[in-house]
């Protein structure tokens, strides 16, 4: 097991709570609206499982990247 | 409120996306006549953002979010907004005509997801039935993302994890650092056996987070109580060295003694061929644990504690064995809760136990209590330098954030 700077936040499927919000320095309501959106534009459903990392980026679960929380205004 | 903070705080937009792999997002985009948020092709380069840079569509996808083109927090304008880019005119269905050939001919489908976010105490939209005829007519399905935004509303939480996320990192550097001198011992070794030890606790932390944090807090819990049965452990593979480490060998044999005995038992109880060759090797074994460890004792977790001056962490694993571990009363009234008013009682049952946003938050500074106490316990064993400094500052950290229990 090694570290990494970028570390696995959340990585189940539905909503996440909002501490994965708040560790991500960003208010409960945009996150949600962000993750949403990046789920969606995805072709993912809510229920699908997505990885978050501490940097903001969202993968799907095989691993692609589907996007950065952050860049969602 | 600035604009831009109302629309970055906006509680309802809808999304519509057409997507398929054969999808050329170009064909829709010539029938309704807005820009879309994101539109590519399968396979084609696009840039998602300045953090996420360029991606490559998994799909081909034309995809529209009304938060930034309604400002309003009413489910409904979005609704209507989505409606009236599709049906131009009540009784003009040209486009949805239009739409369904191409959805047809490339294979493709069509979503339309509905995003509510309340304040405690809302009451959620609801899905008008003009809008859900109007969708059907496109064969859009809905989905519904509602919430109330009223979960984990401990600040402090956020703060704890990402304590325990440097923690952790602490914890894996400190086994990939360790240099121990094998000898004779071979895995017998205290400090492979502290290392182990720790390991183990490494793994039961991050689940127990991962779960904390998806608010199922009896099983994060559950995994607590074993991170401070390894601190126990420790502690005394620490005190004693090689002696204990031979106690927990001749704690192995009394289990497996222990349990080839009830197997033999059940065996014979239920009818089963004690002469089998699978029972005949079974006694075997157990002769052997019988002739070769005729001491072999159980370890208990009370006499351990005692032993090692750790009677708190003691109490600490008696509370979260009567709490998440046991199927005791109080973790299975965990399931319910009661009402009483104007001379009515009303019970509830959850499937999912309950659990409060503070608990949530202690159930975290548990399992970075029990991290931390493994993490230096390991290390006042294996003497890792590199180690010294990080743990000595995560430990000074945590006790002045006022989260020693």
């Amino acid at each position: 097991m090694h570290r990494s700077p970028v570390h696995i936040l959340w990585s189940n499927p539905g909503n996440p709570p909002d501490s994965v919000a708040r560790a991500l320095d960003m208010e409960p309501r945009h996150f949600s609206r962000a993750l949403h959106k990046i789920k969606a534009a995805s072709d993912l459903s809510g229920t699908d499982r997505v990885i978050i990392y501490t940097d903001g980026s969202v993968r799907d679960d095989q691993g692609e990247p589907l996007g950065n929380l952050h860049d969602e205004d | 409120m600035t604009k831009t903070d109302a629309q970055m705080d906006r509680k309802a937009f809808v999304t519509l996306r057409f997507a398929g792999d054969d999808l050329d997002p170009r064909e829709i985009s010539a029938i309704l006549p807005v820009e879309p948020t994101r539109a590519h092709r399968k396979g084609e380069e696009f840039v998602s953002g300045p953090h996420a840079g360029k991606l490559w569509g998994r799909t081909g996808i034309w995809f529209l979010a009304t938060d930034n083109l309604v400002p309003s927090d009413n489910l409904g304008d979005h609704l209507a907004f989505l409606r009236d880019l599709l049906y131009p005119e009540p009784t003009d269905a040209g486009r949805i005509t239009k739409l369904r050939d191409i959805l047809r001919r490339a294979h493709s489908h069509v979503h339309i997801t509905c995003f509510w976010r309340g304040d405690t105490g809302e009451t959620a939209p609801r899905i008008p039935g003009w809008f859900a005829a109007a969708s059907k007519r496109l064969a859009a399905d809905i989905e519904i993302d509602f919430a109330v935004q009223d979960r984990d509303r401990v600040p402090e939480t956020a703060k704890a994890v990402e304590y325990g996320q440097r923690l952790l990192n602490a914890a894996i550097d400190l086994v990939g650092d360790a240099k121990v001198e094998l000898d004779d011992q071979w895995a017998r070794h205290p400090q492979v056996v502290a290392l182990t030890i720790l390991c183990r606790s490494i793994c039961n932390f991050r689940a127990s987070l991962r779960l904390a944090q998806d608010e199922q807090v009896v099983e994060a819990r559950a995994l607590v109580r074993l991170m401070y049965e390894n601190v126990l452990w420790l502690n005394m593979v620490k005190l004693r060295g090689s002696q204990f480490v031979e106690e927990m060998r001749q704690d192995e044999f009394a289990n497996r003694k222990a349990l080839a005995q009830l197997t033999m038992r059940l065996t014979g109880r239920h009818g089963g061929d004690v002469n089998a060759p699978g029972a005949l090797k079974l006694r075997s074994i157990l002769k052997d644990l019988r002739t070769d460890h005729p001491e072999a004792k159980q370890l208990q977790a009370q006499a351990i504690a005692a032993d090692g001056e750790l009677e708190m962490i003691y109490f600490e694993y008696r509370r979260f064995s009567l709490d998440a571990v046991h199927c005791s009363v109080t973790a299975l009234g965990r399931h319910l809760s009661g009402k009483h008013s104007d001379g009515r009682s009303e019970l509830t049952l959850s499937v999912i136990a309950n659990a409060s946003p503070e608990e949530v938050l202690n159930t975290i500074m548990h399992a970075n209590h029990a991290l931390l106490c493994a993490a230096v316990g390991a290390n006042e064993l294996v003497r890792c330098e590199s180690s010294n400094t990080a743990l000595s500052g995560l430990w000074s950290e945590f006790e002045a954030s006022g989260w020693r229990q």
